[in-house]
């Protein structure tokens, strides 16, 4: 608490925004986790976030998963060298992508030389991220059922190499973004184009 | 709906935090609502713009279907409004879970998943979308309203849904009920109608609908002199069919004596809580 009461009165800060882009990631993924059905609902618990109810999961292995992920993301995000995070759904049976989010990222690199922290508060961005986990929520609507959930719950050990692993045949849309000032976040979904009518 | 690839610019859909987008559109009160009670109105001031969002299907739609969207959006709204935690079908889920093996996260017992108050918004709202059904199954509904806050007279804010321009086929020749709200979410979700709208207090929602005077209609109560409100944020939702419509298919449109609908409203208030 001292240090998030810290931060609303200094500004916002590159290792600021880092955590603060890093901490949206975590919550973000778990709620597409959850949203798409990608892991069993009764392994997911309720959070309070942003001013919503957030769900977050519980398994520990996929939990020490997504945290080796966001502290890696929070590294790179203070060094202003990832551009873009995306997670890749795709079939147990035949590894085809079926769903894909991508996080584009743009930094403001000259925050790096900055000493003052930029004027920007909390609870703004508070609000942008708030949208966009609303949409995230929001597009379970009109996403297509993915068939794909709950077998083999095998967490990934580590980051390895890969390709964009982009969806044949693919409709998009894009969320709403958010900005710190120093990180901007701009979200999208492609998912495979199928039967609207 | 466009598909996009690569970097390019989004098609038709809205820019992200942009005010406008090619499927909001602002409109005027129709002419059903102009002339309600079957008498012209008197001349009055102009209605403000409010934004609409236009979803045409290619065919027609059963009468499923039409009662499939007023209840999916009745349940979007009040999540997307802040008068849900959740979306409806997930916290139904937390709380019977919670009521059968107590709610994981401790709260005191007048919040919280387990909560007498989350039971009973959830036996409320199920009886709604309960009688929802029942009406669609007795009458033609042209248009559904959802009133946030206030009253129905004098609501915070109202979502309208607009089904004049449906044309109602049976099951067998009809488009795919669960295609449609698809469609019609995916539209609504372009047009990005909730983004911008500060967070809603807990406040009651009021839920009206149009049928026949002679539906035989016990639960929702008739409302012979109901006008529609113009103050308020409103958003109206303007469904209707076009392309190869089966001519068996009864047009909602083509339904003569709109004078014989009337409103009627839903004897509760929804109401809805925070965790």
């Amino acid at each position: 608490m001292a240090a998030q009461l810290s931060r609303e009165q200094q500004g916002i800060t590159l290792r600021g925004s880092a955590e603060i882009v890093a901490e949206f990631f975590s919550y973000g993924i778990n709620s597409i986790l959850y949203q798409r059905g990608i892991y069993p609902p009764e392994t997911f618990t309720r959070v309070q976030k942003y001013g919503l109810t957030l769900l977050v999961t519980t398994d520990p292995e996929l939990k020490n998963y997504l945290n080796n992920v966001v502290e890696q993301m929070k590294e790179w995000l203070y060094k202003c060298t990832v551009q873009r995070l995306v997670v890749v759904i795709s079939s147990i049976e035949n590894n085809e992508v079926l769903e894909r989010w991508q996080f584009d990222i743009e930094c403001d690199k000259n925050a790096r030389g900055e000493s003052a922290p930029r004027e920007k508060s909390q609870k703004a961005i508070q609000d942008e991220i708030r949208s966009v986990i609303r949409q995230i929520t929001a597009t379970v609507t009109f996403l297509p059922l993915l068939e794909t959930a709950y077998k083999d719950l095998v967490v990934p050990e580590k980051w390895e190499e890969s390709g964009p692993q982009f969806i044949a045949n693919s409709e998009e849309v894009r969320l709403r973004s958010f900005t710190t000032t120093i990180h901007k976040v701009n979200s999208m979904v492609a998912y495979k184009k199928d039967s609207f009518p | 709906m466009a598909a996009l690839g690569g970097t390019e610019s989004p098609g038709v859909m809205a820019a992200p935090g942009s005010q406008a987008s090619p499927l909001l559109t602002a409109e005027t009160p129709s002419a059903l609502e102009r002339g309600r009670s079957g008498r012209r109105s008197r001349r009055s001031a102009p209605a403000a713009l409010s934004p609409a969002v236009s979803v045409v299907f290619p065919g027609a739609v059963s009468r499923e279907s039409c009662c499939r969207f007023a209840c999916e959006l009745l349940k979007h709204v009040l999540h997307q409004r802040h008068q849900l935690p959740l979306p409806y079908e997930q916290l139904a889920y937390f709380c019977r879970r919670a009521a059968q093996d107590g709610d994981v996260i401790k709260k005191p017992p007048s919040v919280g998943l387990a909560s007498k108050k989350c039971q009973q918004v959830l036996v409320e709202l199920e009886g709604v979308l309960q009688h929802l059904e029942a009406m669609f199954s007795l009458t033609l509904v042209p248009r559904v309203l959802i009133l946030l806050g206030g009253n129905a007279v004098s609501p915070k804010e109202l979502y309208e849904l607009n089904l004049e321009g449906i044309c109602v086929g049976s099951a067998e020749k009809s488009l795919k009920t669960t295609s449609c709200v698809r469609k019609l979410f995916h539209s609504l979700f372009i047009a990005d109608v909730f983004s911008e709208l500060k967070a809603l207090p807990i406040t009651g929602t009021v839920v009206m609908l149009q049928g026949h005077r002679n539906c035989g209609a016990e639960w929702f109560r008739p409302k012979l002199n109901y006008k529609v409100p113009t103050r308020g944020r409103k958003l109206t939702i303007n469904l209707s069919c076009d392309g190869d419509v089966d001519i068996s298919a009864s047009a909602q449109t083509v339904t003569s004596a709109w004078e014989d609908y009337i409103w009627f409203q839903a004897p509760v208030t929804l109401k809805g809580f925070h965790e």
